[in-house]
Protein backbone atom coordinates (compact mmCIF):
# COMPACT_ATOMS: atom_id res chain seq x y z
CA UNK A 1 0.00 0.00 0.00
CA UNK A 2 1.23 3.37 -1.14
CA UNK A 3 1.15 6.16 1.93
CA UNK A 4 0.53 9.64 1.05
CA UNK A 5 0.66 12.97 3.43
CA UNK A 6 -0.30 16.09 2.65
CA UNK A 7 1.84 19.26 4.19
CA UNK A 8 -0.18 22.34 3.85
CA UNK A 9 -1.21 25.24 5.92
CA UNK A 10 -4.59 24.67 8.30
CA UNK A 11 -6.59 26.42 5.95
CA UNK A 12 -8.66 24.55 2.45
CA UNK A 13 -6.65 26.96 0.02
CA UNK A 14 -4.53 25.60 -2.33
CA UNK A 15 -4.51 21.90 -0.75
CA UNK A 16 -8.06 21.43 -0.66
CA UNK A 17 -8.43 20.38 -4.19
CA UNK A 18 -6.13 17.07 -3.48
CA UNK A 19 -8.07 16.62 -0.32
CA UNK A 20 -11.67 16.30 -2.50
CA UNK A 21 -9.66 13.44 -4.53
CA UNK A 22 -8.55 11.75 -1.78
CA UNK A 23 -12.21 11.81 -0.36
CA UNK A 24 -13.39 11.28 -3.58
CA UNK A 25 -11.54 7.91 -3.76
CA UNK A 26 -11.51 6.87 -0.36
CA UNK A 27 -8.37 6.92 -0.16
CA UNK A 28 -6.55 7.36 3.18
CA UNK A 29 -3.78 9.92 3.62
CA UNK A 30 -2.33 11.68 6.41
CA UNK A 31 -3.35 15.56 6.54
CA UNK A 32 -0.35 17.25 8.05
CA UNK A 33 -1.85 20.64 8.47
CA UNK A 34 1.12 23.31 9.80
CA UNK A 35 0.85 25.89 12.21
CA UNK A 36 2.14 29.85 11.49
CA UNK A 37 4.41 29.70 13.96
CA UNK A 38 5.92 26.53 12.52
CA UNK A 39 5.98 27.80 9.71
CA UNK A 40 9.36 29.68 8.96
CA UNK A 41 11.31 26.50 9.77
CA UNK A 42 9.43 23.94 7.71
CA UNK A 43 9.41 26.29 4.73
CA UNK A 44 13.38 25.44 4.89
CA UNK A 45 12.84 21.98 4.56
CA UNK A 46 10.29 22.41 1.69
CA UNK A 47 11.47 21.98 -2.44
CA UNK A 48 10.66 25.65 -3.44
CA UNK A 49 10.12 26.69 0.34
CA UNK A 50 6.51 26.18 -0.44
CA UNK A 51 3.45 24.44 0.45
CA UNK A 52 1.69 22.49 -0.47
CA UNK A 53 3.82 19.41 -0.79
CA UNK A 54 2.92 15.49 -1.72
CA UNK A 55 4.78 12.42 -0.36
CA UNK A 56 4.24 9.68 -1.72
CA UNK A 57 6.09 6.97 -0.12
CA UNK A 58 8.11 9.48 0.85
CA UNK A 59 8.86 11.07 -2.32
CA UNK A 60 8.29 14.75 -2.36
CA UNK A 61 5.84 16.18 -4.92
CA UNK A 62 4.67 20.27 -5.12
CA UNK A 63 3.02 22.73 -6.75
CA UNK A 64 -1.02 22.42 -6.12
CA UNK A 65 -2.38 21.91 -9.79
CA UNK A 66 0.67 18.69 -10.58
CA UNK A 67 -0.41 17.25 -7.52
CA UNK A 68 -4.36 17.09 -8.18
CA UNK A 69 -3.67 16.19 -11.32
CA UNK A 70 -1.49 13.62 -10.68
CA UNK A 71 -3.74 12.28 -8.08
CA UNK A 72 -6.91 12.42 -10.23
CA UNK A 73 -5.01 10.05 -12.85
CA UNK A 74 -3.96 7.68 -10.43
CA UNK A 75 -7.59 7.53 -8.84
CA UNK A 76 -9.48 7.49 -12.05
CA UNK A 77 -11.07 11.11 -12.10
CA UNK A 78 -9.23 12.42 -15.16
CA UNK A 79 -11.83 11.20 -17.88
CA UNK A 80 -11.84 8.75 -20.12
CA UNK A 81 -10.18 9.96 -23.36
CA UNK A 82 -7.74 12.75 -24.19
CA UNK A 83 -10.72 15.06 -25.31
CA UNK A 84 -12.11 14.52 -21.90
CA UNK A 85 -9.15 15.14 -20.28
CA UNK A 86 -8.89 18.39 -22.49
CA UNK A 87 -12.23 19.58 -21.03
CA UNK A 88 -10.67 18.76 -17.73
CA UNK A 89 -7.90 20.76 -17.84
CA UNK A 90 -10.16 23.59 -20.00
CA UNK A 91 -12.34 23.79 -16.58
CA UNK A 92 -9.01 23.64 -13.96
CA UNK A 93 -7.95 26.83 -16.19
CA UNK A 94 -10.88 28.40 -15.88
CA UNK A 95 -11.38 28.40 -12.18
CA UNK A 96 -7.50 29.78 -11.73
CA UNK A 97 -8.84 32.65 -14.11
CA UNK A 98 -11.20 33.28 -11.41
CA UNK A 99 -8.81 32.70 -8.53
CA UNK A 100 -6.39 35.36 -9.82
CA UNK A 101 -9.04 37.56 -9.97
CA UNK A 102 -10.25 36.93 -6.25
CA UNK A 103 -6.54 37.18 -4.76
CA UNK A 104 -6.64 40.68 -6.56
CA UNK A 105 -9.26 41.94 -4.02
CA UNK A 106 -7.87 39.70 -1.32
CA UNK A 107 -4.40 41.32 -1.86
CA UNK A 108 -5.01 44.87 -2.23
CA UNK A 109 -3.90 46.67 1.21
CA UNK A 110 -5.86 49.83 0.17
CA UNK A 111 -9.32 49.97 1.62
CA UNK A 112 -10.85 51.77 -1.10
CA UNK A 113 -9.29 49.66 -3.59
CA UNK A 114 -9.90 46.91 -2.22
CA UNK A 115 -13.64 47.67 -1.61
CA UNK A 116 -14.03 48.85 -5.38
CA UNK A 117 -12.10 45.10 -6.32
CA UNK A 118 -14.84 43.22 -4.06
CA UNK A 119 -17.63 45.47 -5.42
CA UNK A 120 -16.32 44.44 -8.87
CA UNK A 121 -16.06 40.71 -8.07
CA UNK A 122 -19.65 40.66 -6.88
CA UNK A 123 -21.15 42.57 -9.84
CA UNK A 124 -18.97 41.32 -12.99
CA UNK A 125 -16.85 38.32 -12.32
CA UNK A 126 -18.55 36.01 -10.53
CA UNK A 127 -21.88 36.35 -12.79
CA UNK A 128 -19.28 36.20 -15.78
CA UNK A 129 -17.49 32.81 -14.44
CA UNK A 130 -20.86 31.92 -13.03
CA UNK A 131 -21.93 32.16 -17.21
CA UNK A 132 -19.07 30.15 -18.31
CA UNK A 133 -19.32 27.35 -15.95
CA UNK A 134 -23.16 27.00 -16.40
CA UNK A 135 -22.82 26.88 -20.11
CA UNK A 136 -19.90 23.90 -20.05
CA UNK A 137 -22.30 22.25 -17.28
CA UNK A 138 -25.44 22.78 -19.90
CA UNK A 139 -23.27 21.48 -22.84
CA UNK A 140 -22.55 18.66 -21.02
CA UNK A 141 -25.70 17.35 -20.29
CA UNK A 142 -26.24 19.49 -16.99
CA UNK A 143 -24.95 16.91 -14.42
CA UNK A 144 -21.06 16.42 -14.43
CA UNK A 145 -18.65 18.78 -16.35
CA UNK A 146 -17.03 16.69 -17.72
CA UNK A 147 -18.33 12.59 -19.08
CA UNK A 148 -20.81 10.97 -17.27
CA UNK A 149 -19.17 10.96 -14.03
CA UNK A 150 -17.31 12.79 -11.51
CA UNK A 151 -13.92 14.15 -12.45
CA UNK A 152 -11.12 16.95 -11.27
CA UNK A 153 -13.49 19.52 -12.99
CA UNK A 154 -16.54 18.92 -10.54
CA UNK A 155 -14.13 19.35 -7.35
CA UNK A 156 -12.11 22.75 -8.62
CA UNK A 157 -15.40 24.51 -9.59
CA UNK A 158 -16.81 22.89 -6.18
CA UNK A 159 -13.93 24.24 -4.01
CA UNK A 160 -13.52 27.35 -6.19
CA UNK A 161 -16.91 28.30 -4.08
CA UNK A 162 -16.26 27.19 -0.89
CA UNK A 163 -14.50 31.24 0.19
CA UNK A 164 -17.01 33.23 -1.82
CA UNK A 165 -20.00 31.76 -0.50
CA UNK A 166 -18.45 31.51 2.87
CA UNK A 167 -18.51 35.39 2.38
CA UNK A 168 -21.58 36.12 0.38
CA UNK A 169 -24.21 32.70 1.03
CA UNK A 170 -26.58 34.09 -2.20
CA UNK A 171 -24.22 34.31 -4.68
CA UNK A 172 -25.27 31.09 -6.50
CA UNK A 173 -28.99 31.68 -5.95
CA UNK A 174 -29.65 32.66 -9.28
CA UNK A 175 -27.65 29.84 -10.99
CA UNK A 176 -29.72 26.77 -10.53
CA UNK A 177 -27.56 24.80 -12.55
CA UNK A 178 -24.65 25.38 -10.22
CA UNK A 179 -26.43 24.81 -6.85
CA UNK A 180 -27.75 21.65 -8.72
CA UNK A 181 -24.22 20.55 -9.35
CA UNK A 182 -22.78 21.44 -6.16
CA UNK A 183 -25.57 19.38 -4.36
CA UNK A 184 -24.93 16.24 -6.48
CA UNK A 185 -21.27 16.64 -6.12
CA UNK A 186 -21.24 17.12 -1.91
CA UNK A 187 -24.40 14.37 -1.50
CA UNK A 188 -21.93 11.91 -3.31
CA UNK A 189 -21.20 9.43 -0.21
CA UNK A 190 -17.47 9.75 0.07
CA UNK A 191 -17.59 13.25 -0.47
CA UNK A 192 -20.37 13.85 1.86
CA UNK A 193 -18.60 11.86 4.35
CA UNK A 194 -15.45 14.29 3.95
CA UNK A 195 -17.41 17.24 3.80
CA UNK A 196 -18.97 16.59 7.56
CA UNK A 197 -15.82 15.51 9.09
CA UNK A 198 -13.79 18.47 7.41
CA UNK A 199 -11.97 21.06 9.85
CA UNK A 200 -13.36 24.50 9.15
CA UNK A 201 -11.14 27.07 8.40
CA UNK A 202 -11.76 30.80 7.29
CA UNK A 203 -10.05 30.22 3.55
CA UNK B 1 -5.63 7.60 -25.13
CA UNK B 2 -5.51 8.77 -28.73
CA UNK B 3 -8.24 8.46 -30.89
CA UNK B 4 -6.52 5.24 -33.28
CA UNK B 5 -9.72 4.51 -34.66
CA UNK B 6 -10.02 7.63 -36.84
CA UNK B 7 -8.10 7.20 -39.48
CA UNK B 8 -8.72 10.66 -40.52
CA UNK B 9 -5.97 13.47 -39.38
CA UNK B 10 -8.34 15.62 -37.29
CA UNK B 11 -8.04 19.29 -39.14
CA UNK B 12 -6.52 21.66 -36.44
CA UNK B 13 -7.38 25.90 -36.54
CA UNK B 14 -5.68 27.59 -34.31
CA UNK B 15 -7.00 30.95 -33.70
CA UNK B 16 -4.64 33.78 -32.29
CA UNK B 17 -3.52 36.84 -32.62
CA UNK B 18 -0.38 38.35 -34.89
CA UNK B 19 2.23 37.13 -32.07
CA UNK B 20 3.70 34.33 -30.44
CA UNK B 21 1.71 34.64 -26.90
CA UNK B 22 -0.06 31.98 -25.57
CA UNK B 23 0.04 29.99 -28.72
CA UNK B 24 3.40 29.26 -29.64
CA UNK B 25 3.91 26.14 -27.64
CA UNK B 26 1.30 25.10 -29.69
CA UNK B 27 2.77 26.23 -32.70
CA UNK B 28 5.85 24.39 -31.55
CA UNK B 29 4.53 21.25 -30.62
CA UNK B 30 2.32 21.02 -34.29
CA UNK B 31 5.70 22.02 -35.44
CA UNK B 32 7.48 18.98 -33.41
CA UNK B 33 4.76 16.52 -34.72
CA UNK B 34 4.86 17.12 -37.70
CA UNK B 35 1.02 17.82 -37.93
CA UNK B 36 -0.71 20.40 -40.33
CA UNK B 37 -2.59 23.17 -38.88
CA UNK B 38 -4.02 26.07 -39.85
CA UNK B 39 -2.10 29.07 -38.11
CA UNK B 40 -5.39 31.65 -38.04
CA UNK B 41 -3.81 35.29 -36.77
CA UNK B 42 -5.78 38.06 -35.77
CA UNK B 43 -4.84 41.86 -35.87
CA UNK B 44 -5.66 43.82 -32.72
CA UNK B 45 -8.28 45.76 -35.06
CA UNK B 46 -10.49 42.62 -36.12
CA UNK B 47 -10.72 41.26 -32.75
CA UNK B 48 -13.64 43.35 -31.13
CA UNK B 49 -15.76 41.84 -34.32
CA UNK B 50 -14.56 38.12 -33.77
CA UNK B 51 -14.97 38.23 -29.83
CA UNK B 52 -18.37 37.21 -29.50
CA UNK B 53 -17.99 34.21 -31.68
CA UNK B 54 -15.20 32.64 -29.57
CA UNK B 55 -16.39 30.20 -26.56
CA UNK B 56 -14.70 32.21 -23.22
CA UNK B 57 -14.51 35.76 -25.21
CA UNK B 58 -10.83 34.92 -25.48
CA UNK B 59 -7.87 33.52 -27.27
CA UNK B 60 -6.22 31.42 -28.19
CA UNK B 61 -8.78 28.58 -29.00
CA UNK B 62 -7.91 25.55 -31.24
CA UNK B 63 -10.86 23.95 -33.28
CA UNK B 64 -10.62 20.24 -33.97
CA UNK B 65 -13.17 19.15 -36.31
CA UNK B 66 -15.15 22.30 -35.63
CA UNK B 67 -15.13 21.47 -31.84
CA UNK B 68 -13.98 24.66 -29.88
CA UNK B 69 -11.19 24.23 -27.06
CA UNK B 70 -9.98 27.06 -25.04
CA UNK B 71 -7.54 27.61 -22.63
CA UNK B 72 -4.11 27.79 -23.72
CA UNK B 73 -2.53 25.50 -21.27
CA UNK B 74 -5.63 22.73 -21.72
CA UNK B 75 -4.77 23.34 -25.25
CA UNK B 76 -1.17 22.78 -25.19
CA UNK B 77 -1.56 19.26 -22.70
CA UNK B 78 -4.20 18.30 -24.81
CA UNK B 79 -1.68 18.08 -28.07
CA UNK B 80 1.20 17.02 -25.72
CA UNK B 81 -1.21 14.00 -24.85
CA UNK B 82 -1.92 13.26 -28.48
CA UNK B 83 1.47 13.68 -29.98
CA UNK B 84 3.42 11.58 -27.29
CA UNK B 85 5.08 14.48 -25.38
CA UNK B 86 3.85 14.08 -21.79
CA UNK B 87 5.65 11.80 -20.48
CA UNK B 88 4.74 7.64 -20.45
CA UNK B 89 3.76 7.49 -16.49
CA UNK B 90 1.73 9.20 -14.48
CA UNK B 91 4.86 10.53 -12.60
CA UNK B 92 6.97 11.45 -15.76
CA UNK B 93 3.31 13.52 -16.44
CA UNK B 94 4.01 15.04 -13.45
CA UNK B 95 7.36 16.09 -13.24
CA UNK B 96 6.01 17.69 -16.81
CA UNK B 97 3.08 19.16 -15.16
CA UNK B 98 5.62 20.54 -12.44
CA UNK B 99 7.82 22.75 -15.09
CA UNK B 100 4.75 23.81 -16.50
CA UNK B 101 3.25 24.94 -13.43
CA UNK B 102 6.85 26.74 -12.64
CA UNK B 103 6.17 28.53 -15.99
CA UNK B 104 2.60 29.64 -15.80
CA UNK B 105 3.87 31.44 -11.95
CA UNK B 106 7.21 32.81 -14.09
CA UNK B 107 4.73 33.81 -17.33
CA UNK B 108 2.46 36.41 -14.37
CA UNK B 109 5.98 37.62 -12.70
CA UNK B 110 6.78 38.70 -16.41
CA UNK B 111 3.12 39.86 -17.24
CA UNK B 112 3.57 42.28 -14.27
CA UNK B 113 6.45 43.51 -16.07
CA UNK B 114 4.98 44.37 -19.34
CA UNK B 115 1.81 45.10 -18.09
CA UNK B 116 3.25 47.69 -15.93
CA UNK B 117 2.71 51.70 -17.29
CA UNK B 118 4.06 53.79 -14.59
CA UNK B 119 8.02 54.22 -15.49
CA UNK B 120 9.49 54.01 -12.39
CA UNK B 121 7.75 50.96 -11.02
CA UNK B 122 8.64 49.23 -14.22
CA UNK B 123 11.75 49.77 -13.80
CA UNK B 124 11.40 48.18 -10.31
CA UNK B 125 9.74 45.44 -11.12
CA UNK B 126 12.60 44.50 -13.62
CA UNK B 127 15.20 44.66 -11.51
CA UNK B 128 13.38 41.96 -9.30
CA UNK B 129 12.83 39.76 -12.28
CA UNK B 130 17.11 40.10 -13.06
CA UNK B 131 18.15 39.40 -9.64
CA UNK B 132 15.60 37.27 -7.48
CA UNK B 133 12.46 36.05 -9.89
CA UNK B 134 14.16 34.91 -13.09
CA UNK B 135 17.68 32.97 -11.06
CA UNK B 136 15.05 31.48 -8.90
CA UNK B 137 13.28 29.45 -11.85
CA UNK B 138 16.64 29.44 -13.93
CA UNK B 139 17.93 27.61 -11.02
CA UNK B 140 14.75 25.37 -10.27
CA UNK B 141 14.97 24.06 -14.14
CA UNK B 142 18.70 23.16 -14.19
CA UNK B 143 18.34 21.34 -10.82
CA UNK B 144 15.44 19.22 -12.39
CA UNK B 145 17.62 18.67 -15.86
CA UNK B 146 20.40 17.55 -13.15
CA UNK B 147 18.28 14.98 -11.81
CA UNK B 148 16.94 13.54 -14.62
CA UNK B 149 19.13 10.60 -14.81
CA UNK B 150 18.86 9.16 -18.35
CA UNK B 151 20.88 10.50 -21.19
CA UNK B 152 20.01 13.50 -23.43
CA UNK B 153 19.81 16.68 -20.81
CA UNK B 154 15.93 16.78 -20.90
CA UNK B 155 13.59 17.02 -18.18
CA UNK B 156 11.97 14.21 -18.31
CA UNK B 157 12.96 10.70 -20.17
CA UNK B 158 15.58 10.73 -22.44
CA UNK B 159 13.65 12.29 -25.21
CA UNK B 160 11.92 16.30 -26.16
CA UNK B 161 8.72 16.62 -23.84
CA UNK B 162 6.21 19.68 -23.30
CA UNK B 163 8.26 20.85 -20.31
CA UNK B 164 11.35 21.09 -22.52
CA UNK B 165 9.56 23.05 -25.60
CA UNK B 166 7.93 25.47 -22.57
CA UNK B 167 10.85 26.36 -20.90
CA UNK B 168 12.65 27.10 -24.44
CA UNK B 169 9.78 29.41 -25.19
CA UNK B 170 10.07 31.35 -22.19
CA UNK B 171 13.94 31.69 -22.12
CA UNK B 172 13.48 32.82 -25.78
CA UNK B 173 11.27 35.32 -24.63
CA UNK B 174 13.10 36.35 -21.36
CA UNK B 175 16.49 36.46 -23.67
CA UNK B 176 14.46 38.63 -26.02
CA UNK B 177 13.81 41.26 -23.41
CA UNK B 178 17.39 40.92 -22.25
CA UNK B 179 16.76 39.85 -18.66
CA UNK B 180 18.64 36.72 -18.65
CA UNK B 181 22.12 35.79 -19.74
CA UNK B 182 22.15 31.73 -19.68
CA UNK B 183 25.88 31.35 -18.68
CA UNK B 184 25.22 30.48 -15.01
CA UNK B 185 22.64 27.56 -15.97
CA UNK B 186 24.54 25.53 -18.47
CA UNK B 187 22.45 22.97 -18.61
CA UNK B 188 19.56 25.05 -19.24
CA UNK B 189 21.53 26.48 -21.85
CA UNK B 190 22.11 23.48 -23.35
CA UNK B 191 18.59 22.32 -23.19
CA UNK B 192 17.39 24.80 -25.19
CA UNK B 193 20.24 24.59 -27.72
CA UNK B 194 18.98 21.35 -28.13
CA UNK B 195 15.32 22.10 -28.52
CA UNK B 196 16.12 24.88 -31.00
CA UNK B 197 17.82 22.41 -33.43
CA UNK B 198 15.56 20.26 -33.50
CA UNK B 199 15.18 19.68 -37.34
CA UNK B 200 11.30 19.89 -37.15
CA UNK B 201 11.40 22.64 -34.82
CA UNK B 202 14.40 24.66 -36.39
CA UNK B 203 12.42 24.53 -39.47
CA UNK B 204 9.49 26.30 -37.79
CA UNK B 205 11.62 28.80 -35.88
CA UNK B 206 12.94 29.66 -39.61
CA UNK B 207 9.61 30.41 -41.16
CA UNK B 208 7.21 31.92 -38.01
CA UNK B 209 5.99 35.78 -38.67
CA UNK B 210 8.45 37.66 -36.97
CA UNK B 211 6.24 39.36 -34.39
CA UNK B 212 7.53 41.39 -31.10
CA UNK B 213 5.90 39.59 -28.71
Amino acid sequence: MRTYRLTYFDARGKAELARLVFAAAGQKFEDNRIQKDEWPEIKKTMPFGQVPLLEVDGKPLAQSYAIARYLAREFGFAGSSNWELAQIDQILDLVDDAKKEMLKAGHEKDPDKKKDLEQKLQDEIFPKFIGFFEKLLKDNGGQFFVGSSLSLADLAVLALFDNPLQKNPSLLDNSSALQAHRKLVQSSPKIDEYLKTRKHTDM
Amino acid sequence: MSSSKVMKMPEYRLHYFNGRGAAEPARILFALADVEYEDVRYEREDWPAKKPGMPLQALPVLEIDGKMMTQSHAIIRYLAREYGFNGTDNMETFRIDEIHEAIVELQRELYKFHFENDEAKKKEVRQSLVDTIIPKFMNFFERRITENHRSGGYFVGDGITLADVLVYNIIFNIEKSQMVSLDNWPKTAALCKKVASHPKIADWLKKRPQTEF
